[in-house]
């Protein structure tokens, strides 16, 4: 990222006129080939025609090739069996066999007797399939692609490829599978395929068909498509266009962010970058809303607003995924506030100079805070309100994506709160005057519980506070304790966000708790109301609707044209296409031929009668002829009830008429009671609560004076929160109850929610980690970190085998009772059928139909392999499930000879066991099924609930140990750490470190044997700083002495032979004279070299001058305080200042400075750094005792100290360095609050 | 003269009595007429937007939880805002171009309208069946339920 913003501004410029260029032109292009498009179209259409014509045909040659292939494979695993084993073997084979593409293999004998199948085997008429063919076959609900092979003498192999699955649900568990969608999707055009080779063609111009050839040759099908028109080509090449320059705006804006940032980098003024970093922001989010960024790019629920969508500020929140992106620039922003809060709002000397400027910073800044944590509520309310997310109705153990984007949106939210109330906090004190001391503990408490009261009074004045007064009040205590933590400790750290996310979790997930109680409230009136409305208009129209869009369909009419005889599945069919069922409580479909009877039937619920159907009261019915060259073929009869009082919620209704106007409240209906009474009689009921006298006269007065209220009920000490309706006009009430322990704040429900959290939180950790280890390019294994890593190996390994282990023994746990509760019901069954039949002479079917009725056990009875009863009819007439027996279970009871087998079966994607028990009745072999699909079977606690618990409760430990883990490891690693650190600075040169021995055990032992150490070495280094000093004078004064004698031997003797020669009075005199004075002279200037020789040795040691980033050095010196009870703060200072000098020597210089003001009690000091025209300029202030005015000039004198042990040297050192390198040290200012001194540098 | 006396009192009692009876008459039928009116203006108002495919002409009178069922789209109830976005872009994709109101019932508690929508999608021609009904909540009229088959 560093290397981004130092790229040229050039670079970015050319990128950017580029990005330009090509988004405009781009634009001007779009016309010009549009326009050439359509004057080459019919050309263009031709080639496309062909190219969809192709591709359609590969497709399907895909589907044949694995159809052949497949069954080729099985044709001889069967081939092999057969010759080794008999063929009832087969059923071994089968119940190994995994579907790859949900294809059904039959094995037939000669004579086309079915021998043998695999899940979800299918029985039709076998003659259809000519051997060694490939056909469509349409079998119920499915269009088949069907393969007939010989497999040998005997045998014929039938596969079974589904092309189509001819209905649709709009239930949870629906599978689509559709050839003709998959090809609408991949073309964007409407297609239509006629499976039976016997269709033509369409005649309609705008269509173009072909035929699909099989392998063999054989016209097997017709395919038809609606003809790319030029229109909608068009728009599609105008949409790419646009997309195109969507991309390139994109591209366009990270360059131009680039840029800004790279601009705002530079200011010096922090609150500056501060609002720039927010304008951005804020601008970006709205770009990219107008220009619909990356919504355009999406086409999946994460756009879908029936998952969450609100109206808020233009719709910027209009679906999970605007929703999420607002929130993260939002976070965004919340994490610049606080790094601007730590940076410049934690300093301890800008105090406000008066009452007046903070109390307007308390009166604004709490203001914000409590409208914030308003706005917090406002915001977990919507989630809750608009959105069909039941966040804790069905426990998921990882939801689908739109969910798990509003979990993180608000988490993100949350966590965008607390720190921005933090930041409000961290303002007001900082606003503090400076005669308060903000680190007060009776500060902080007097503030705490102004804030608690100022909260309560804010919501009384509120006509719909958000929230609750405990979330309040743990909000607050949450938000000051971070306060507290930030003012001792005001630096950003990892486990600073760790906190902020797990606070942001418990509250949000308090808040989602509490709304939707209230939601489950208001959803007992929802319910109330729905029950009240009367359903008649909504039901005939749903009738009429469907009945005159099914007249003409061309199935239908097909099928009545061929003399069909079971027609059950046409009618399901439509039942599933019409809205009826959405909408009324009982509702049929039935198909009629020309002479009146029916030929097929669908009625909902499967146990409702259509006998003397157009006589049953209150049913609306439409009876319309359906025709076809004005021929009648046949009849449409489709009906439904007006009655609205009752609430369905079985796996049937469930399966088939969700999603209806209740299914998608955040309240369980099988958790809710219903009673409707009709002048004071009951006429419906709901629910397993009793309602006695007592309680219904207490109902019935709650609403004498109003037409509905609430009212809590005690049942047999059970409360239940009842809301009454009262419909005057047909004498009717109607009362919703709810126990109020569903209501309540419960473990289970929190850990729904904070499973999600907590991976969102790990997540973010190991985030963390990754960009440490990607920046720093290695994992520093200090022993804080190992310590840590041992504590959580040593608690999290033992919770995930008790996890593991829990869960196996709840699993088998809940499959014995499942199995055994199953087997109860199909002996119960048994019983009741063979006492039944023993003694009378009713038909058999008609008494499994009263053993259904009386027992209310759902079931299904096979014999010989064959399906002879069921009480589903709904589900086996129209072929949902297969009717022959699973094959697992034929091997298990025929084969192998159990009595009973258990396997997992499926109705579309919902997954359920059955028990299969074979029983004898009156001498003869039956197999009766029941399964926990359609039989409400309690369990303690079903797999998913329990996963969800044992996850959530398991990831609240693995983060409360990963917390705590780390804060044990601090504390253990402290006096390491400040050792660590001491032995830096000792190896930097400072010998007056002192770790403090505040410790016990060994740990004391060490630390003090460490000080010890240093304060040997000190004297030892004293001692040897003496004797070497003393060795270099004395070697210094010997050299002195004999370089001196060098010369004042020559000059000595020079000055003899000239007294000589006075004495001697010789004319030579003037001649030796000037010999002898040049002599001395000479000499004197060898004195002279050697003294100036002496003099440049005795300066400071070489120096190694280098270019050096001052930065740099003082936060490395300032880092070797760490665990000293210091604050250094660096201001001003980054690391492109650079000066030159020697980089050992300045350590020094600092660490002799910092030493210095610890030394005088300072706890805090900041370095700061000015510069002018030619200096450099950093200043060190300390809040120490001061340096007394008498002795003020004399600190940078050699060998003056203050201090008992000290040698003096320090302050003369650092002056003679900065003099060495043109610099100079200075003291500014000095007072018993502190000393500044002043180091300048040349630029 | 004297029995004038006796009976004006009497004929004057009579004739405020007639006379207040007329008047709470015409107040309940006009509240009523101007509860009536203001279903209808609601259906109007909706018949409009859903010509125009804009939801915001109609937005305003969605209850807080609403049935919708789309065909080919979502089913089930929402609340106001979602309902909002959830019409707005089913608008979006079959673009209504002609929309009547056929059948309007309004004298009764629970008015509801039916009516054929003519939409274009892809292109491509359509039609569908529209229904909405209303409830009077909250001392309004409410849409409570919309089905578009």
């Amino acid at each position: 990222m560093t290397k981004l913003f130092n790229l040229s501004r050039k670079f970015y410029t050319i990128v950017t006129i580029f990005f330009v260029t090509t988004i405009i032109a781009l634009g001007l292009l779009s016309p010009i080939i549009l326009n050439s498009y359509e004057e080459n179209w019919e050309e263009r259409l031709a080639e496309k025609i062909d190219e969809i014509e192709e591709r359609v045909k590969s497709k399907f040659a895909q589907k044949e090739k694995f159809v052949v292939e497949k069954s080729n494979s099985v044709e001889k695993e069967i081939q092999t069996i057969l010759s080794e084993r008999e063929s009832s073997h087969l059923f071994e084979y089968f119940k190994n066999y995994h579907a790859v593409e949900n294809e059904i293999l039959l094995i037939v004998n000669k004579d086309n007797e079915l021998l043998a199948w695999s899940v979800n085997g299918v029985s039709f008429n076998f003659d259809l399939l000519e051997n060694n063919s490939l056909t469509f076959i349409e079998l119920d609900l499915f269009t088949f692609l069907a393969a007939r092979k010989k497999i040998d003498e005997f045998h014929d192999l039938i596969f079974l490829l589904p092309m189509e699955k001819n209905y649709f649900l709009s239930n949870d568990f629906y599978e689509k599978i559709s050839f003709t969608e998959s090809l609408v999707n991949s073309f964007s055009t409407p297609f239509q395929i006629n499976y039976f080779s016997n269709n033509g063609f369409s005649v309609d111009g705008r269509n173009h068909s072909f035929y699909l050839i099989s392998s063999e040759g054989e016209k097997i099908g017709a395919v038809t498509f609606r003809k790319p028109s030029l229109n909608s080509e068009l728009l599609n090449v105008s949409d790419f266009v646009i997309e195109l320059q969507l991309v390139f705006t994109i591209m366009l804006l990270l360059v131009l962010s680039i840029l800004y940032f790279s601009y705002f980098k530079k200011y010096n003024n922090d609150l500056l970058k501060l609002a720039s970093v927010i304008t951005y922001f804020v601008c970006l989010r709205f770009i990219l809303f107008f220009l619909k960024i990356p919504a355009k790019f999406f086409d999946n629920d994460l756009i879908n607003p029936s998952y969450f969508s609100s109206t808020f500020a233009f719709g910027i929140v209009k679906s999970p995924l605007e929703f999420f992106i607002s929130v993260f620039l939002i976070l965004l922003i919340a994490l610049s506030l606080y790094n601007y809060a730590i940076k410049n709002l934690l300093k301890t000397n800008s105090h406000s100079s008066n009452w007046t400027k903070f109390f307007v910073t308390f009166v604004a800044c709490l203001s914000l805070y409590l409208l914030t944590l308003r706005g917090l509520g406002a915001t977990v309310r919507s989630v809750i309100y608009d959105s069909s997310i039941a966040f804790f109705k069905n426990p998921q153990l990882l939801p689908d994506n739109p969910t798990i984007f509003m979990h993180l949106s608000v988490l993100m939210v949350s966590v965008s709160i607390i720190i921005f109330c933090l930041v409000m906090l961290i303002a007001i004190f900082n606003s503090l005057p400076k005669n308060i001391n903000r680190k007060n503990l009776l500060v902080f408490f007097l503030f705490f519980v102004a804030l608690q009261f100022l909260g309560y009074a804010y919501d009384e004045l509120q006509n719909l506070p958000q929230g609750t007064p405990f979330i309040r009040s743990i909000f607050i205590t949450i938000s000051v304790l971070l306060l507290i933590s930030h003012v001792y400790f005001p630096k950003r750290k990892l486990s600073n966000y760790i906190y902020f996310l797990f606070f942001a979790s418990f509250i949000s997930i308090n808040l989602l708790k509490h709304y939707n109680s209230e939601i489950e409230k208001d959803s007992l009136k929802i319910i109330a109301n729905s029950l009240n409305r009367p359903n008649e208009g909504i039901v005939k129209f749903n009738v009429d609707a469907a009945i005159s869009n099914e007249i003409n369909n061309p199935d239908l009419i097909d099928k009545l044209k061929s003399g069909y005889s079971n027609l059950n599945s046409e009618a399901f069919k439509i039942f599933v296409n019409s809205g009826i069922a959405r909408v009324a409580n009982k509702s049929f479909v039935l198909v009629q031929n020309s002479v009146g009877q029916n030929v097929g039937e669908f009625k909902f619920p499967n146990n409702s009668s259509t006998t003397s159907i157009f006589a049953q009261k209150n049913f609306y019915t439409q009876r319309q002829t359906v025709t076809e060259a004005n021929q009648i073929l046949g009849y449409l009869v489709i009906g439904a009830s007006l009655e609205n009082n009752k609430i369905e919620n079985s796996f049937e209704s469930i399966f088939f008429t969700h999603p209806n106007s209740l299914s998608q409240l955040v309240l369980d209906l099988d958790k809710i009671s219903t009673f409707i009474f009709e002048n004071d009689e009951l006429v419906s009921r709901h629910g397993e609560y009793i309602l006695n006298d007592k309680n219904y006269y207490l109902i019935k007065n709650s609403i004498a004076n109003s037409s509905d209220s609430f009212v809590t009920i005690d049942n047999n000490g059970k409360l239940f929160l009842t809301y009454v309706l009262k419909n005057e006009n047909q004498d009717r009430l109607i009362s919703v109850s709810l126990h109020e322990k569903d209501l309540a704040w419960n473990l289970y429900d929190f850990f729904k929610v904070f499973f999600i959290h907590s991976l969102l939180i790990l997540l973010v950790i190991l985030g963390f980690v990754t960009f440490q280890i990607g920046k720093y390019r290695k994992i520093n294994f200090t022993f804080r970190f190992q310590l840590l890593t041992a504590f959580l190996i040593i608690a999290i390994i033992p919770l995930i085998f008790l996890a593991n282990y829990f869960r196996e023994l709840t699993d088998d746990k809940n499959n014995y009772a499942l199995n055994y509760k199953l087997g109860k019901r199909a002996a119960r069954i048994e019983k009741y059928v063979s006492d039944y039949y023993s003694g009378s002479n009713i038909d058999l079917k008609n008494i499994f139909r009263k053993a259904n009725n009386d027992l209310g056990i759902d079931f299904t009875v096979f014999r010989n392999n064959e399906l002879v009863f069921t009480s589903l009819g709904n589900i086996y007439n129209v072929g949902l499930l297969p009717n022959l027996i699973n094959p697992e279970v034929l091997y298990q009871l025929e084969i192998l000879k159990y009595k009973e087998h258990v396997v997992e079966e499926k109705i579309e994607n919902f997954v359920f066991n059955s028990l299969y028990y074979k029983s004898k009745i009156l001498g003869d072999d039956y197999i009766i099924k029941v399964n926990n699909a359609f039989n409400n079977i309690l369990l303690p606690l079903s797999a998913i609930e329990l996963d969800t618990f044992l996850f959530g409760s398991y990831s609240l430990a693995v983060i409360l140990i990963v917390i705590i883990s780390t804060l044990l490891a601090s504390q253990i690693s402290q006096p390491i750490r400040k050792l660590t650190n001491a032995t830096k600075s000792l190896a930097s040169g400072d010998l007056n470190v002192k770790v403090e021995e505040n410790y016990q055990g060994e740990v004391r032992d060490l630390v003090h044997g460490f000080n010890n150490m240093v304060s040997e070495l000190k004297k030892n280094q004293v001692a040897i700083t003496d004797l070497e000093r003393e060795m270099a004078w004395k070697e210094m004064a010997r050299q002195v002495a004999h370089e001196i004698k060098n010369p004042l031997t020559p000059m000595k003797l020079a000055v003899q032979q000239l007294i000589a020669v006075y004495d001697d009075k010789s004319k030579k005199f003037d001649e030796v004279f000037k010999k002898v004075t040049g002599t001395v002279i000479g000499q004197i200037d060898t004195l002279t070299n050697i003294a100036s020789e002496f003099s440049a040795f005795a300066r400071m040691p070489n120096i190694k001058m280098e270019r050096v980033s001052i930065y740099d050095v003082i936060k490395k010196v300032s880092d070797l305080f760490i665990d000293e009870k210091i604050k250094i703060r660096i201001e001003n200072i980054n690391q492109s200042i650079t000066v030159i000098a020697d980089k050992d020597q300045l350590n020094r210089v600092f660490i002799n400075l910092i030493r210095n003001a610890i030394q005088a009690s300072a706890k805090n000091i900041e370095i700061n750094y000015k510069e002018n025209e030619v200096h450099h300029l950093i200043f060190i202030k300390d809040d120490g005792t001061g340096i007394k005015p008498e002795i003020a000039n004399k600190i940078f004198d050699k060998n003056f100290t203050t201090k008992n042990r000290g040698m003096g040297l320090g302050l003369n050192m650092a002056k003679n360095f900065m003099n060495s390198i043109g610099g100079a040290i200075e003291l500014v200012e000095t007072s018993e609050k502190g000393t500044i001194l002043q180091l300048k540098f040349n630029k | 003269m004297k029995p004038l006396f006796k009976i004006f009192p009497c004929l004057l009692i009579l004739f405020v009595t007639s006379v207040f009876g007329q008047i709470n008459n015409l107040m309940d039928t006009k509240s009523i007429n101007t509860l009536d009116n203001q279903a209808q203006e609601v259906l109007k108002l909706f018949e409009e937007g859903v010509n125009e495919g804009e939801v915001k002409k109609f937005s305003t009178y969605f209850n807080d939880e609403t049935y919708v069922s789309l065909k080919s789209s979502v089913s089930g109830t929402f609340s106001s805002n979602q309902l909002y976005h959830i019409i707005q872009d089913y608008f979006n994709v079959y673009h209504p171009y002609s929309f009547r109101l056929t059948n309007i019932i309004t004298n009764t508690k629970f008015p509801y309208a039916t009516g054929e929508m003519n939409y274009s999608y892809h292109s491509i021609k359509g039609k569908a069946k529209v229904y909405i009904s209303l409830d009077y909540l909250k001392d309004s009229w409410r849409i409570v339920q919309i089905s578009i088959q």
